[in-house]
């Protein structure tokens, strides 16, 4: 909590300090909801499985936030997420399952970088470049499998899968430990300090020295090797890979993003509130199965809770935003 | 701090005379020329006559939608519902055809239907521009609000046909006529040319275009920016739902998902085409000229018998190319003056 | 520090012409000329934003080469920018050490130390700023004393500041001059870029005076005064008054009753005549802005009425504002004022387009001639109606902000800072405009932060502090110590 230049904590601070943490206040609120209607929904078991639910977007959200922060988007995500599945199971049956996840992991990091170049170096806009190479991408996928599902039996995939820690999965432990060192990058290396300044302004972190393209770079890089691991855990899961599957993810974790209060324009945010916005998501989802919807009911419900929240967040906001002249 | 200069690049030249626009328009339409010449030298049957017609054919499904796409794009916003739209509209039009049309004496029901098709496509635009208009939203809220939207009208779409493909079951007459031989297309070709007028000589036109190019200039300037939000989603709105009755029209039936992915396409069209995304400067024709390379691509690339997996890799590239031009034309442009 | 034979040429123009400039440690230079003289240009040089065509820099005798802005800062150079280069997301410790978060010893960011050192150079400024807040959330004064901090920071030898108070009140101001007294005593030397002639003369040693890409003199302050400095500047003999005038002063157009709103304007009330300029006088963050945006409709006030020609008024948007004849030319013309890729015509006729459409069509024509009558009266320099407005002057710009606002017949103009960032001969010339256009029977309602400038041109004058009215002055209670006592009076 910020103390005004006075050193006295006023009214108003604490207002502010409440609506940052606005999501998070919501998100309890319907959870002890759910919990006082439905006893079960608290229990460990279903929130462990939440959690496993939701780390393999989570993982792929944390690059999202990572490339929002710096003021890009990346549309490609979907396919770079089919493409490591793919690439990891048709791999392994030639080199093992070892070298085929280093094979992903290394291909999401160069998936990144080419969209990187073609965002700081041949200065494209970061929308209209990846939904290029979500075009390439996709098509690539699609060549190589012909739009089939593949899949794999590879005994390392299941042991991954179903390893299990404390009641938690694997799975969730990779998403847990994804956001502690995404954090720490965000918050302690110098990189992550330049992620916040390019996004922030651009042109002033340029003159201050700071090397904004290889720092848009490395950020793509980053979702693409965050990608790849979401790829991974979705294989090390189902043990199958196609294009069908995680059609969604790319605005799915624009709108975990966006719910947990990490700003569009860039210069702001954590992957804690992104994780917020997951949780919050996925909740509201359990919340419609358990309420008996059909799924086009729950498929409604989740595009009016996205504009909910955006429409939420410009009021809230505003009334920081109250002594900006103009307002439109 | 951004110099003046860079501000400029970003919105590009003045809405007059688009001396990069011009040149960049002649080297698209060149681009187009290869493509044809290839694909007729390599495959005859790519210059028939009921091919060329497919393509214009196909043309204006993906036209349609691209040309008030152009609009959108020139306020500095984007439009993720339009598929959404296209499939709803489809979905109704069909199941209301199937009531209401299915005599010969009953033929002139058509008319109306197409009316309905406009009214729920302008009130679904309206909702996206009345919320967009609500928080003050400029391109990252229009990007979030249509996807919500989106999902929201996909799943109207879903529910009302219960996730089932509707089969018209009188296709013939006025309805059938909409979608065969040339008179969908010299309507496309009239709308465009309207659309283009609007857009350059009009109050309209000449508004959102501003609105565009300085947001806060044009609000402070009295600027009624709310109203020029809400009138362009209501035009995306009737052109997506237009687009989706010409659908039905063309191949006697509807699915709720008809539509899907139809906004990337409008919206490769506009970036290929040229008009920004940033807002303030583009044209119609331009736009056309994008469709156009978008399709003929598409189906030269069938003619050749290359898969369909592999031809979204030959759209992804053509759509970086384009953009790349764009991009070093600009820089071209502002060393000029 | 020493350049010698400085050129530099753009397409079309020589920006530099054989500059000779050289300054001592501990020196306070002012740079003056006007806008396009070559100040920026040669700042921009020093600091390697730019490279000249040919010539050197020494630094102590040692020539260097400056090939961009990081080198610049090793040598010692600093540039402080009129609009500021801070990035408004972080806090003012990632701010001041924007860049240099991390090197030396250090591979990660150690926070502490951090704020440690940005709260020790905050508090030799004689600030209290909490390094932790957001530069977002901080007054221009605040946000000066954190780019004055930055270039501490970097142990900066010169320090050249851009057009410094141009966002600043009084008090801060001689906030501002403690601190480069005190650079000064530590051997620093400080370039000062300003229009402002009062201030060169209070805090400047020596003034360079430039004209046309040439440095024309270099004298000690105290050999000279305003009205040579301005001679030099401009090629021809001028003093600076500003121009004569008759005032004829009719009814009240304007009546504002107990305006209150947006925490910042509390119970204003005041009146606005036919033929009148209004100057608004108080001290930055007083909420002047506020309030004449709520007369025009940019910001909702909370309670209070405005009566235009005695009938109230509902005013809720800038459509509103328009409507009632009331033309507002914003304090920032690049942000809120000019779509700077369009053009002249573009610009102008946006406030009444239906002035330029008969039956729905542009009447390309029309628009033409409007513009080029405000071309010919305004005195407009430019090349064509085609050309964008980036390539011409902030003088030029701002007379077609004023023409865009003609152009809607708006009686009523609100000025805030109309002459910010615009050279002598140019605000002289908008000063007669000013003059020209209460004599048409308009009125002006100008908010001003250069003290003479309101002395100078108003009627009458309100000053406004902490969002409440403290007086209003007229006739000979028109002066700066009535205004600053009334502004700071405990009422």
């Amino acid at each position: 909590m910020t103390k005004s230049s006075l050193g006295k904590v006023d009214g108003r601070e604490i207002k502010k300090f409440l609506l940052s943490k606005s999501v998070l206040i919501v998100l309890i609120l319907f959870a002890a909801v759910m919990g006082f209607i439905y006893p079960e929904f608290l229990s460990f078991s279903n929130i462990s499985n939440m959690l496993q639910d939701i780390s393999m977007y989570g993982v792929a959200a944390c690059g999202m936030t990572i490339l929002i922060i710096g003021g890009d988007f990346d549309l490609s995500a979907s396919s770079q997420y089919a493409w490591a599945m793919i690439l990891c199971i048709s791999m392994t049956s030639i080199v093992g399952p070892v070298a085929a996840m280093l094979i992903t992991l290394i291909s999401g990091i160069v998936l990144g970088i080419v969209n990187g170049l073609l965002v700081a170096k041949v200065n494209l806009n970061s929308f209209t470049a990846t939904l290029g190479t979500q075009l390439v991408i996709r098509g690539l996928c699609l060549a190589y499998t012909g739009g089939q599902m593949i899949n794999t039996q590879n005994e390392t995939f299941t042991a991954i899968g179903n390893y299990k820690l404390l009641g938690f999965s694997s799975l969730t432990y990779v998403y847990f430990i994804t956001i502690v060192v995404v954090s720490f990058v965000l918050y302690k290396t110098r990189f992550g300090r330049n992620l916040y300044a390019v996004g922030g302004n651009a042109q002033v972190a340029k003159f201050a020295g700071i090397n904004t393209s290889l720092t848009k770079i490395a950020g793509f890089a980053c979702m693409g090797l965050l990608c790849a691991i979401a790829g991974l855990m979705f294989v090390a899961q189902m043990r199958a890979g196609s294009v069908l599957y995680g059609t969604d993810l790319t605005m799915s974790c624009v709108a975990a993003t966006v719910i947990g209060g990490t700003s569009l324009s860039g210069g702001s945010g954590n992957v804690v509130r992104t994780l917020i916005g997951m949780i919050l998501i996925n909740v509201l989802y359990k919340a419609l199965i358990f309420l008996g919807l059909s799924s086009y009911l729950q498929d409604m419900t989740k595009g009016i809770v996205v504009i909910l929240v955006v429409v939420f967040d410009y009021f809230t906001s505003s009334i920081g935003r109250r002594t900006k002249s103009v307002t439109v | 701090m951004k110099s003046d200069m860079e501000k400029g690049v970003k919105k590009g030249l003045p809405g007059g005379v688009d001396f990069g626009a011009v040149l960049r328009t002649y080297g698209i339409v060149i681009g187009l020329m290869i493509i044809i010449v290839a694909a007729a030298v390599l495959e005859p049957t790519f210059l028939t006559k009921n091919n060329v017609l497919n393509i214009l054919r196909n043309m204006i499904v993906t036209g349609l939608s691209a040309l008030s796409m152009t609009y959108v794009f020139m306020l500095g916003m984007m439009d993720l519902s339009v598929g959404s739209i296209i499939s709803l509209s489809g979905v109704v039009c069909v199941t209301l055809a199937n009531k209401f049309v299915q005599t010969d004496a009953q033929d002139a029901n058509t008319y109306p239907i197409i009316l309905v098709a406009v009214l729920l496509g302008a009130v679904m635009g309206a909702v996206n521009g009345s919320i967009i208009t609500l928080i003050k939203g400029r391109l990252g809220a229009s990007f979030i609000i249509t996807y919500g939207t989106q999902i929201v009208f996909s799943a109207i779409a879903m529910l009302y046909t219960g996730g089932n493909f509707i089969f018209g079951s009188y296709y013939k007459g006025t309805y059938a006529a909409f979608g065969k031989g040339l008179l969908p297309i010299w309507l496309f070709l009239v709308i465009a040319a309207m659309m283009q007028f609007i857009l350059k000589s009009t109050k309209y036109g000449k508004s959102i275009s501003f609105i565009g190019a300085n947001r806060d200039c044009a609000y402070m300037s009295g600027l009624n920016v709310g109203k020029y939000i809400i009138i362009t989603f209501i035009v995306s709105g009737i052109c997506s739902a237009l687009s989706g009755f010409y659908v039905t029209a063309r191949i006697g039936s509807a699915t709720p998902i008809q539509g899907n992915g139809y906004e990337l396409n409008a919206i490769a069209a506009c970036v290929v085409g040229g008009t920004s995304m940033q807002g303030g400067t583009g044209s119609v024709i331009n736009t056309v000229i994008g469709v156009l390379v978008l399709t003929v691509l598409n189906n030269a690339l069938n003619v050749l018998g290359i898969d369909s997996n592999s031809q979204l890799l030959f759209r992804g590239v053509i759509i970086i190319l384009s953009v790349t031009l764009d991009m070093f034309n600009k820089k071209y442009a502002v060393k000029k003056g | 520090m020493e350049m010698r034979n400085i050129t530099k040429a753009f397409p079309g123009v020589v920006a530099l012409d054989n500059i000779d400039f050289c300054v001592e440690a501990g020196e306070v230079r002012s740079l003056c000329g006007e806008n396009g003289a070559g100040k920026s240009t040669m700042m921009k040089i020093l600091n390697g934003i730019l490279q000249a065509d040919s010539g050197a820099i020494m630094i102590n005798g040692n020539p260097v080469k400056i090939e961009n802005t990081q080198e610049a800062q090793k040598l010692g150079l600093s540039l402080i920018f009129q609009e500021f280069n801070l990035i408004s997301t972080l806090s003012v410790a990632e701010n001041i050490y924007l860049g240099k978060l991390t090197g030396g010893n250090n591979r990660l960011v150690n926070w502490k130390e951090l704020q440690k050192k940005s709260a020790r150079l905050i508090k030799e400024l004689g600030c209290s700023i909490d390094v932790r807040r957001k530069v977002s959330e901080l007054s221009p004064a605040e946000k000066q004393m954190v780019e004055i901090a930055k270039a501490l920071a970097v142990e900066s030898t010169i320090i050249a500041m851009d057009e410094p108070t141009s966002s600043l009140s009084t008090s801060e101001i001689k906030h501002l001059f403690t601190i480069i007294r005190r650079l000064k005593e530590s051997g620093i030397t400080v370039i000062y870029i300003s229009h402002k002639l009062e201030e060169i003369f209070e805090i400047c040693d020596s003034v360079t005076v430039m004209r046309d890409g040439k440095i024309i003199k270099t004298l000690k302050t105290a050999d000279t005064n305003e009205n040579e400095l301005i001679s030099m500047m401009v090629g021809r003999p001028m003093s600076m008054e500003f121009p004569k005038r008759v005032s004829d002063i009719g009814e009240t157009v304007l009546k504002v009753n107990n305006l209150s709103g947006n925490g910042t304007v509390k119970n204003i009330s005041f009146e606005l005549h036919k033929g009148e300029v209004l100057g608004i006088a108080g001290l930055v963050g007083s909420g002047r802005t506020e309030l004449v945006e709520m007369i025009f409709g940019a910001v909702r006030s909370d309670s209070g009425e405005i009566l235009i020609k005695g009938k109230t008024a509902r005013i809720n948007s800038p459509r509103d504002g328009k409507a009632h004849s009331i033309g507002f030319i914003t304090e920032d013309r690049k942000e809120t004022g000019l779509a700077l890729a369009y053009n002249i015509v573009e610009n102008i006729v946006i406030t009444k387009l239906e002035k330029v459409f008969k039956r729905g069509l542009y009447r390309k024509g029309d628009a033409n001639r409007h513009v080029t009558t405000f071309i010919d009266s305004l005195n407009i320099k430019t090349s064509s109606l085609n050309q964008s407005l980036l390539n011409i002057s902030g003088g030029n710009q701002q007379k077609i902000v004023i023409a865009k606002w003609l152009f809607s017949d708006a009686e009523i103009l609100i000025m805030d800072e109309p002459t910010r960032g615009i050279d002598v001969g140019a605000k002289y010339a908008i000063y007669l405009l000013m003059n020209e256009l209460v004599a048409q029977g308009k009125s002006i309602i100008m908010i001003s932060s250069e003290l003479p400038e309101v002395l100078g041109m108003s009627d009458r004058v309100l000053v406004i502090n902490d969002g409440r009215m403290k007086g209003e002055l007229t006739g000979d209670d028109i002066n700066s110590e009535k205004v600053m006592s009334v502004a700071l009076m405990q009422a």
